[in-house]
């Protein structure tokens, strides 16, 4: 459990299940059993593929969808069947989903009006929260003629203008283009901590999910594959999903072969040989071991080190780094990022050539087997 | 849950609820007893008896009282010829309308929006109005005779109350009709296509045919549907131009219900309507889902 | 070569869709100008403008000196003007709301009866006139209910709902779901979301449709001549009954007017469709 979740937590949700009736008519789960607690000013990423139910739970979280089991508190409060405008959360839409008849100002004003708030707070209250997005002045433009990224801040400046416990964000980045998207997600991260309100965000990027998360939860099939901060998720994922899903991984499907006295042999199906510390590993054992791209180099590491030989296949470079792709000599293809900035070791990524890729022992990462 | 759920039934009853009083009371229940009536036997001055009598549908097809001996087509003269005019209708509206849609369809969209807004208004503009401007120009000292005369041809020319004048009227008034739904098709085809069309010669007559007409068929079948049926069932059209000598299945119906008072033959002449109405509609269905099994 | 005949090609395409506007409007243009027409005798030969024969229909004095016998006929044609106004208010305010109501609730909600219902809605637009007009003539007389503007208006409504609806639903399909659930998440209950951001969206659709019913109202002949009474007579029966009674030259004048009241009405309803703002999907997609 994180820090956050110790005080008392804006979202509970236990035991959160959620079917869709197939046009085939069966039922198919969008939520298999999820639980999870998202604690005050906490910034929490729901991440996974296209279908994986990250879409539902905000859903769920927002009063738009059901849940045919399990339990939803926000604050404290049971909420399961409370509709929607009585829940103490605003969302930012995908497509922003602005009032395409009414002016900016009366958009971001829109949950005062439905208050009751006077006209003259209301008036202040929009102008805050327009200045607070970065929009001050433009409360009398009709949507339709802002831009897409101005689009998405008077979303934003809509649903935080009275302050909502949490705050529900349904990939709002997607549209935007890549320069704009980093600095949003930047400027997201920042106002999220000035405010000290809770944030759920949706995304299928890793990328982004990394940059601001205070914690990620990595869901397929309805399930959650894994809760952790961004760097527990990349550097010890729970499993061959989340290994796959999140960074680029070089993944072997291992057994425990010989325990030296302070090292194991692992060995791969193909058998390529593996070095990790001895830890507490059973010969005989099946795992998955896992080393990122980055995690290689070409000389021996002052770390207790083992290394992986064969040919190279390709090599591209990528901005600051080289890409290289080995085939081992026992046939498995093997990915490293390498970092050359003065060039001296391009003789050896040549194509065709042999070559060591280094690693350090603790570097490998171990997955236990998935039980059937 | 109960609560919310409960609120959504009694909003949707109360949004369901007035269009299906009217519709309901007012056009099934309607119908349900004008097919009752087709199948009563007429009474002696207007009226039903509420026997069992399915000679209705026997006169309409020539056997007036159920002995099957005295065949006399005149009724079965005029259906079939109420299902030639409507055919040729469609032929017509087609006939004008496809051309004309390739040509908007390339204009500049200023051009293009003012052609659509061209077409659109007759559908604004007063039936009976359109059909009595055919009556003034059809009419034996009508426009056509007139015009004939100060040119100084001498032989009046029959116009009116034919036919050909039952034609020209409905396909006037169901050229928007036929229009639309060709243009929709049309504006639909992929510009290149268009440009090649335009730049038909006769050596590519046939490409048209193969590639260009095929694909613009599903606006074809649409508009006819929505010409046909009305065509078929006009009585005002034969009417005001046709006369007494060009009858149709609507001018018959009128007869029974405002003149000879046999409400129940009436009644069977409008089922018979109805159905080849319902048989139109479901063969356009079927021709559709083809259409969709073959594309997927 | 081959340019020549794509010109030639062209060129026969234009005229032909020249010709086919010309075929349009020649018919209603002949009217217009023949309403303007002083002959009495042959009002196809052309004797010179004059505005006698409006004259004549409101009662007034022409230059053919007594104007004792239009007064009659101009007496009834304001009471069918009234009348078809009355009916066609009637119908327009009833088959809106009921037209809307049904397409929010087939938009809006789900339940068992949705294809039913829409399946339904289609049926009184495909029906024949003729076969919709027997029938509420044999059901109003089966009922012993008099026949007059209330069956009039009756009538109407059955066909006219199916239009607002399509035409209503038309919109709320282009309209983004996604709206009504930004406001409920702001805070709005069901009833400020439809009054302040449901019904401002589809408005354009509504007014489109009630602009329509007016028209088809105002215009329906045949399910009117059916079911009207004697002293229910609306303007196109009226109509209807003076053309065949014989041609006389006030009805190029009575045409007249009512081709420009109906232009009006066009011009407004295709305006308001034009002035619609660049609304729901497309600029939340961008």
């Amino acid at each position: 459990m994180s820090v956050y979740t110790r005080i008392a937590p804006v979202v509970e949700i236990r035991g959160a299940v959620k079917h869709y009736r197939a046009p085939e008519g069966h039922l198919v789960p969008a939520l298999d059993g999820i639980d999870l607690s998202v604690g005050a000013n906490e910034f929490v990423t729901l991440l996974g593929p296209s279908g994986c139910g990250k879409t539902t739970l905000l859903r769920v979280i927002s009063g738009f969808e059901q849940l045919d089991d399990g339990e939803l508190l926000i604050q404290q409060t049971q909420m399961n069947s409370v509709p929607a405008h009585q829940r103490p959360v605003h969302t930012v839409f995908q497509s922003y989903a602005l009032f395409p008849h009414m002016s900016v100002g009366d958009n971001v004003g829109y949950a005062l009006e439905v208050r009751g708030v006077g006209k003259a707070e209301r008036r202040t209250r929009i102008a805050e929260a327009l200045e607070l997005v970065g929009l001050g002045g433009l409360e009398r433009r009709k949507p339709g003629q802002l831009s897409g990224g101005q689009q998405q801040r008077v979303a934003l400046a809509r649903a935080l203008v009275d302050r909502p416990a949490l705050l529900l964000l349904d990939e709002p980045l997607s549209a935007l283009d890549r320069q704009l998207r980093q600095s949003m997600q930047r400027e997201l991260k920042k106002l999220q901590h000035e405010l000290g309100i809770a944030f759920v965000f949706v995304t299928h990027d890793q990328e982004e999910a990394l940059t601001m998360s205070d914690r990620i939860v990595v869901l397929n099939g309805g399930h959650i594959q894994q809760i952790g901060t961004p760097t527990e998720i990349y550097d010890r994922p729970a499993n061959a999903f989340v290994a796959g899903f999140i960074g680029e991984s070089n993944l072997f499907e291992v057994s425990v072969s010989a325990g030296n006295a302070d090292t194991a042999d692992l060995l791969s199906e193909r058998g390529d040989l593996l070095q990790v510390p001895r830890r507490d590993l059973q010969v005989g054992q099946k795992l998955q071991a896992m080393l990122r791209p980055e995690q290689f180099q070409l000389d021996r590491p002052q770390a207790q080190g083992a290394a992986l030989e064969g040919k190279v296949e390709q090599t591209l470079f990528i901005g600051k780094d080289f890409e290289v792709s080995l085939r081992t000599v026992h046939g498995s293809q093997v990915k490293a990022v390498i970092r050359d900035t003065g060039r001296h070791d391009l003789h050896r990524l040549q194509p065709g050539s042999s070559l060591q890729l280094w690693y350090a022992l603790d570097a490998v990462h171990l997955i236990p087997e998935v039980k059937p | 849950m109960s609560t919310l759920e409960g609120r959504k039934r009694l909003q949707l009853l109360g949004l369901l609820s007035p269009a299906t009083f009217v519709i309901g009371l007012f056009f099934i229940a309607p119908l349900v007893i004008m097919a009752t009536y087709s199948m009563l036997e007429p009474g002696l001055y207007g009226g039903v008896e509420w026997n069992f009598y399915p000679d209705n549908f026997g006169r309409v097809l020539g056997w007036a009282d159920g002995t099957l001996e005295e065949f006399d087509p005149v009724y079965l003269e005029i259906i079939l010829r109420s299902f030639k005019l409507a055919a040729i209708t469609v032929f017509l509206t087609l006939l004008v309308c496809y051309p004309a849609a390739f040509w908007v369809a390339r204009q500049p969209e200023k051009m293009r929006n003012f052609c659509m807004f061209l077409i659109t208004l007759p559908f604004f503009t007063s039936l009976i109005i359109r059909l009595y401007a055919w009556v003034l120009i059809l009419r034996p000292s009508g426009f056509i005779n007139t015009t004939l005369l100060a040119l100084g041809i001498n032989t009046p020319i029959n116009l009116i109350y034919t036919e050909t004048a039952v034609l020209i009227g409905m396909t006037y008034i169901f050229i928007p009709f036929m229009f639309m739904p060709v243009y929709a098709s049309v504006e639909k085809l992929d510009r290149r296509l268009l440009e090649a069309s335009a730049d038909l010669g006769a050596s590519r007559w046939q490409s048209f045919w193969k590639i260009i007409f095929p694909m613009t068929l599903p606006g074809v079948a649409a508009g006819s549907i929505i010409v046909f049926i009305p065509s078929l069932g006009n009585f005002i059209v034969p009417s005001l131009l046709g006369g007494a000598q060009v009858l149709m299945i609507g001018s018959l119906v009128e007869q029974q219900f405002l003149a000879a008072r046999n409400w129940p033959f009436g009644a069977a002449l409008a089922m018979l309507l109805m159905v080849a109405v319902l048989i139109c509609l479901i063969l356009n269905v079927l021709a559709q889902n083809r259409n969709k099994a073959g594309v997927s | 070569m081959n340019s020549l005949l794509a010109r030639l090609g062209r060129g026969l395409l234009g005229g032909y869709s020249l010709a086919f506007f010309i075929f349009l409007y020649l018919p209603i243009a002949l009217i217009v100008v023949y309403s303007f027409n002083s002959n009495p005798i042959n009002m196809m030969i052309w004797n010179g403008a004059s505005l006698d024969w409006y004259r004549s229909l409101f009662g007034l004095s022409n230059s053919l000196g007594s104007s004792k016998m239009y007064v009659e006929s101009s007496d009834q044609l304001l009471a069918a003007l009234r009348t078809s106004l009355t009916i066609a208010l009637s119908t327009t305010a009833i088959s809106t709301v009921a037209g809307t109501f049904m397409a929010l609730a087939l938009a809006r909600y789900r339940f068992r009866l949705q294809g039913f219902y829409r399946v339904l809605m289609f049926m009184p637009m495909l029906m024949p006139d003729i076969v919709l007009g027997i029938a509420l003539l044999i059901f109003f007389v089966g009922i012993g209910m008099p026949l007059g503007k209330a069956s009039i208006i009756i009538g109407h409504c059955t066909f006219l709902i199916s239009y607002v609806f399509l035409v209503v639903s038309a919109r709320l399909a282009g309209m983004d779901t996604r709206l009504e659930e930004a406001s409920a998440d702001l805070g709005a209950s069901p009833m400020h979301t439809f009054r302040r951001i449901t019904l401002p969206l589809i408005l354009p659709g509504v007014i489109g449709g009630a602009l329509l019913a007016f028209i088809i109202s105002m215009d329906d002949l045949v399910i009117t001549y059916f079911i009207s009474g004697v002293d229910s007579t609306t303007l196109p029966v009226y109509i209807y009954g003076m053309i065949r009674r014989g041609i006389k030259p006030e009805i190029n004048a009575i045409a007249t007017l009512l081709l420009i009241a109906s232009f009006i009405i066009a011009a407004v309803g295709l305006y308001l469709r034009s002035r619609q703002p660049a609304t729901t999907k497309e600029d939340t997609h961008g």
